[in-house]
């Protein structure tokens, strides 16, 4: 039913039908012209057939052209649609009445040599235009544009319609995405917005006809759910969580809080119900709040792992040698945790990088480094994101400064380098030349530690170089 | 009671306008089409099409308002009378057009023997396309 254009002619005369069709197609091919010879289901048919300009005729048996533009203007279904009107030419009082009543424009009988040239079919061509911009603003002011999902302010003016008794119970779902801003700042907004697109999706999977599903702001979102008891929606939120789950297009899991509440009286405030329904959310939130970040931490090293960015043994080995080197430095045992933690998570920004770069077994273009470099800013923001580790975020930032300025992304010098990353940059580097990579064949543990010392002063801090090859002698150290 | 009691003989049989098929028409189909023709900037072919619908439809039309007289609904005819007028003047037939203007306005004026009168003038236009 979608043509470039759906145009209906309402005309008791098959004549003139005829010659306003042949005059629109002679113009435009891509139209499709509808007949009605009388106005009387007008407004039903307007809508059947998605009509987006109707030519209407002002002497019509039965119902006549005045009748037929006021209901027309009356339907809220059709009141947008173009309405052009025919009437005779001399006859000024139909015209006025007309355009009162919302026509957009008219046409006068006989039609003239112009107006079957030029004005007929181009007013067509213009009020189909108009119709189609009219519609795309009236979408866009109710709907999300990303999601496709009703906007707040359609959701606030269905609250006011359903609150009504033949609706009740009238139920809400309040739901908060998680790790969206976590997505955004490790993936970019694009992956954010997938997310957003996939929990849209998601919930209209999960609702059933009838159910308002709306954004209510950035991660949030609200279904209302008429003539729908507490167990229902339940069932609702168990199968918003389990289609969650089953989701498996991106790399941080897909979840959301939900909280709900019922009205089921009339007295009840429904601005209150609302409220208990988004204070269950929190409620919710918080619960799972430490698991859901822990998941992230889970997801994001598991997503290392998938990429071969690190493989378990390199990051075991990791794990033992920072402790190893903390010890000797005489560092606490929290120290300890967080220097293992940031052993395990300093490359966690090269998520976000592409594979194929990461793997190019060739030498990388000046441009293509610049990228690679950017993964200590991007580990940077993940780590500040997630709680548990916004405290490790700097020494994730700056785990490639070298001791003498040289590194990136600062150029910080000695002692400013936080301590965590010239202790992880060592272990980093040690690892890195004792194990075969890719195309790099090992070092010996020897010639590792040489190479090392070397440059202590210049990319290391001497005194845990120091530190670090009196740890490695130390073959006898109790670590555990 | 209704004015209008004489029945028009000649409109009793109806369907009688013949259109030729072999497009050799006359010089008053002829001039109306080529005006038609120009003034919408329709082929020939089509137009000419249409044209013949329109004598159709017209001859349709005369009959149904010459009927809507004998029962007296006056409301009727008039709007058949100036569909008449407007779908006349849409293809070009100027002649006939102006008759129904005025046929129209006799009716609103209750004239009823003179629309009878420029009833069967109609018709002899409409036949002048075939003759």
């Amino acid at each position: 039913m979608n043509g470039i254009g759906n145009i209906m002619i309402i005309d008791d005369s098959p004549l003139d039908r005829l010659i306003i069709t042949q005059l629109l197609k002679k113009r435009f091919s891509r139209i499709k012209i509808f007949e009605m010879d009388d106005g009387i289901d007008a407004a039903k048919n307007l809508i059947k057939y998605d009509i987006q300009v109707c030519i209407l005729d002002i002497m019509l048996p039965g119902k006549n052209g005045y009748q037929i533009l006021k209901e027309l203007k009356a339907n809220k279904n059709t009141k947008d649609i173009p309405v052009i009107i025919f009437t005779a030419m001399d006859d000024t009082a139909s015209i006025e009445r007309a355009l009162t009543l919302g026509a957009l424009d008219y046409f006068t009988k006989p039609i003239s040599e112009e107006s079957m040239k030029i004005s007929l079919p181009l007013k067509i061509k213009n009020a189909i235009e108009l119709y189609k911009r009219n519609k795309q603003i009236s979408y866009l002011s109710y709907h999300d544009k990303l999601t496709g999902l009703n906007n707040r302010r359609f959701f606030e003016d269905e609250m006011i319609r359903l609150d009504n008794e033949n609706y009740y119970p009238l139920s809400f779902i309040m739901g908060d995405i998680n790790g969206l801003k976590i997505s955004n700042d490790i993936f970019g907004h694009e992956a954010g917005d997938k997310l957003l697109k996939a929990i849209a999706s998601v919930l209209k999977r999960s609702c059933n006809r009838g159910n308002v599903i709306s954004r209510w702001g950035g991660d949030e979102f609200v279904i209302m759910l008429p003539k729908t008891d507490r167990d229902k929606v339940e069932k609702i939120c168990e199968k918003i969580h389990t289609s969650c789950k089953q989701y498996k297009g991106s790399s941080i899991s897909l979840s959301i809080s939900l909280g709900y509440a019922t009205k089921k009286d009339t007295f009840e405030d429904i601005t209150q119900i609302l409220k208990m329904a988004e204070n269950n959310m929190y409620h919710h939130k918080l619960l799972e709040g430490t698991s859901s970040h822990s998941s992230i931490i889970g997801s994001l090293r598991s997503t290392l792992q998938e990429k071969n960015l690190e493989t378990s043994e390199h990051i075991d080995r990791l794990a033992l040698l920072s402790r190893k080197l903390g010890i000797t430095l005489g560092l606490s045992e929290n120290e300890l945790d967080n220097i293992y933690l940031l052993a395990l998570l300093h490359d966690i920004g090269k998520i976000a990088l592409n594979d194929s770069l990461l793997m190019k077994p060739e030498p990388l273009t000046e441009a293509e480094f610049e990228i690679i470099k950017s993964h200590s800013e991007i580990g940077y923001r993940i780590a500040k994101s997630i709680p548990e580790l916004t405290h490790i975020a700097s020494c994730i930032l700056h785990h490639h400064e070298w001791w003498n300025g040289t590194g990136y992304p600062s150029g910080l010098i000695g002692a400013d380098i936080p301590k965590y990353a010239r202790i992880v940059s060592i272990i980093d580097a040690y690892d890195a030349m004792t194990n075969a990579r890719g195309y790099k064949i090992a070092m010996s543990s020897e010639d590792a530690i040489k190479e090392i010392k070397k440059n202590a002063g210049i990319q290391f801090d001497p005194q845990i170089v120091e530190a670090f090859c009196e740890a490695m002698n130390n073959k006898n150290m109790e670590v555990c | 009671m209704s004015p209008y009691v004489t029945p028009n003989k000649k409109l009793t049989f109806g369907g009688c306008i013949m259109i030729a098929d072999n497009n050799e028409h006359n010089d008053y189909f002829k001039d109306i089409l080529g005006n038609f023709a120009d003034d919408s900037g329709l082929d020939y072919g089509m137009c000419e099409m249409l044209i013949k619908m329109y004598i159709t439809e017209a001859e349709v039309l005369i009959y149904k308002i010459d009927s809507a007289l004998n029962i007296g609904s006056y409301k009727d005819a008039i709007r058949l009378i100036h569909n008449l007028k407007g779908t006349s003047a849409n293809i070009r037939a100027t002649e006939i057009a102006s008759i129904a203007l005025l046929a129209e306005q006799a009716l609103r004026q209750n004239k009823i023997e003179e629309v009878r009168k420029l009833i069967v003038e109609l018709f002899s236009l409409l036949e002048k396309f075939t003759k």
